[in-house]
């Protein structure tokens, strides 16, 4: 037997399926990055398409450190380099070393309404890497905040996230991915102090008003789990707490219905091959999105399809099976 | 577009297929391969300035894929995911199409799939793309010489796989 023929065969019968889809796909992002705006909102084709379309305004996190200097005033000239290096090296741990960030080293923008905000990565042999930020008081800078526990961002930007004009901070780690699930921190700052807002960790984000009467935006994370599957958390803002609270998925039924549902029903019914996790992930999504009747149904769809002992297995689909019927009757 | 931007397009046309099979092999799961394939190409657009001209450009290309696939074979995902994914549409297709399907290349390929990620690459990256086993040796980060002794061990494993599945009535 010719096994380096047979299997060159073979080879050639796969097919890569909708190459041309993902390559556009591919191309898109690189035209966005080409304009300085990349978008941390991809994913796998189903998901771009759907969310890109109809989804509020997703999250974009390209812009870095400088990039809002035009944005400043005469009278918020920033202080020079040399001044900044110096100033900002005094305020942080004995030994720590500035590092270079895109191309300054301590960068400038704006938080909260109009604040200049300096900002600079650096790196100590006892407390770790991290990154501090500082305002300018009588001409010398003074420490807002700092942290080691995130390590140092791969992306920062300074969007207006809430859309209520003003400016957060938000940090990234990594590069997010479909399959790469990144630390995410927001930063608010009130004037005198700086607060970390909203924590998690997402292959992408999406932010916007799914909740009828609610005047904050809200937060859903996307975490790539497998097989096309995600965690979606949500967040919504807590005045008490003065920061976003992970919130149960059920009381964010449109979102649901309006997006998760359709990217799992576009993955089921036109992805390649049909598997367990994204029958199971639309099962979910349906009880979270309050048709639970249907959810039942795609259940009992998934616990037929093949390979029963991989997971979710059929134990799975029986918990959530028994959560939604639990549901159903406390709704009757 | 920036001409770089054209570049990738230019490779992705002339790549994408390699390279996706080559993931698809390596990961067993088609929606794992179409995404890493994506990621494949956005690294190589944000690596190009880093491009030595040492190698070829698809011997750089499928080091990055093999780069995306440890990762994520290290990941906890992979941890997770079904071993074999390629499960069958909920449409059974038709007797005619199972017959050719596993005439033609079913065996071939879930003989293939049999082999260790490290036997597994070896072929696909010489039997289907035609590299050397130097250039084989450049992408997984091994000499020549141990390149070739894995090549000749994963053909007597696929021989063994596919001899029994002959004599088992596989196809």
């Amino acid at each position: 037997m010719d096994i380096e023929n047979y299997v060159r065969a073979g080879l050639e019968q796969i097919d890569s399926g909708d190459s041309e889809l993902y390559q556009a796909s591919v191309l898109r992002r690189i035209h966005a990055m080409d304009k300085g705006k990349r978008r941390w909102t991809y994913r796998s084709r189903t998901v771009g398409v759907t969310l890109a379309t109809a989804c509020a305004v997703l999250l974009a996190v390209g812009g870095i450190l400088a990039a809002r200097q035009g944005a400043m005033t005469a009278s918020q000239k920033p202080l020079s380099q040399k001044t900044l290096q110096a100033d900002m090296i005094s305020l942080l741990p004995k030994g720590s070393k500035l590092l270079p960030y895109n191309p300054q080293i301590v960068s400038h923008f704006k938080m909260g309404k109009s604040s200049l905000v300096y900002g600079a990565v650096f790196q100590n042999p006892s407390v770790g890497s991290g990154i501090a930020l500082a305002q300018e008081q009588k001409g010398r800078l003074s420490l807002l905040w700092t942290n080691t526990v995130f390590g140092v961002p791969s992306m920062i930007s300074n969007p207006d996230l809430l859309h209520n004009g003003e400016h957060e901070l938000v940090l990234i780690k990594g590069s997010p991915s479909v399959t790469s699930n990144e630390k995410v921190e927001v930063l608010r700052f009130t004037g005198t102090k700086v607060t970390p807002i909203l924590t998690g960790t997402a292959s992408q984000i999406d932010n916007g008003k799914w909740k009828t009467g609610s005047t904050m935006t809200q937060f859903a994370f996307w975490s790539y789990g497998y097989g096309g599957m995600y965690d979606i958390r949500m967040y919504q803002w807590s005045g008490s707490k003065g920061k976003y609270m992970l919130t149960p998925n059920e009381q964010f039924p449109l979102y649901f219905k309006r997006y998760v549902v359709p990217y799992y029903t576009n993955q089921l019914y036109h992805g390649q091959p049909v598997n367990r996790s994204i029958a199971y992930g639309l099962s979910e999504a349906l009880y979270d999105a309050g048709q639970y009747k249907a959810s039942l149904n795609m259940i009992n769809d998934g616990m037929r399809i093949p390979w029963a002992s991989q997971f979710p297995t059929n134990m799975e689909f029986t918990m959530l099976q028994k959560m939604v019927q639990s549901k159903v009757r406390s709704t009757n | 577009m920036s001409s770089d931007g054209e570049t990738i397009s230019q490779l992705m046309r002339a790549h994408w297929n390699g390279i996706w099979k080559f993931v698809y092999t390596t990961t067993k799961n088609r929606e794992v391969a179409n995404d890493l394939t994506q990621e494949v190409f956005i690294q190589a657009y944000k690596s190009l300035d880093q491009f030595r001209r040492e190698s070829s450009v698809k011997t750089w290309l499928f080091r990055i894929a093999r780069n995306k696939c440890t990762d994520y074979l290290r990941s906890w995902a992979f941890r997770k995911v079904t071993p074999f994914s390629m499960i069958p549409h909920l449409e059974s297709p038709s007797v005619e199409e199972i017959a050719i399907k596993s005439l033609e290349h079913a065996a071939a390929v879930d003989a293939l799939m049999t082999l260790t990620v490290k036997h597994r690459e070896v072929v696909v990256l010489h039997i289907q793309e035609d590299l050397t086993f130097r250039e084989i040796g450049e992408i997984v980060g091994a000499s020549s010489g141990t390149v070739k002794m894995r090549y000749r061990r994963a053909i007597e494993a696929l021989r063994t796989e596919l001899e029994k599945e002959m004599f088992t009535g596989g196809y």
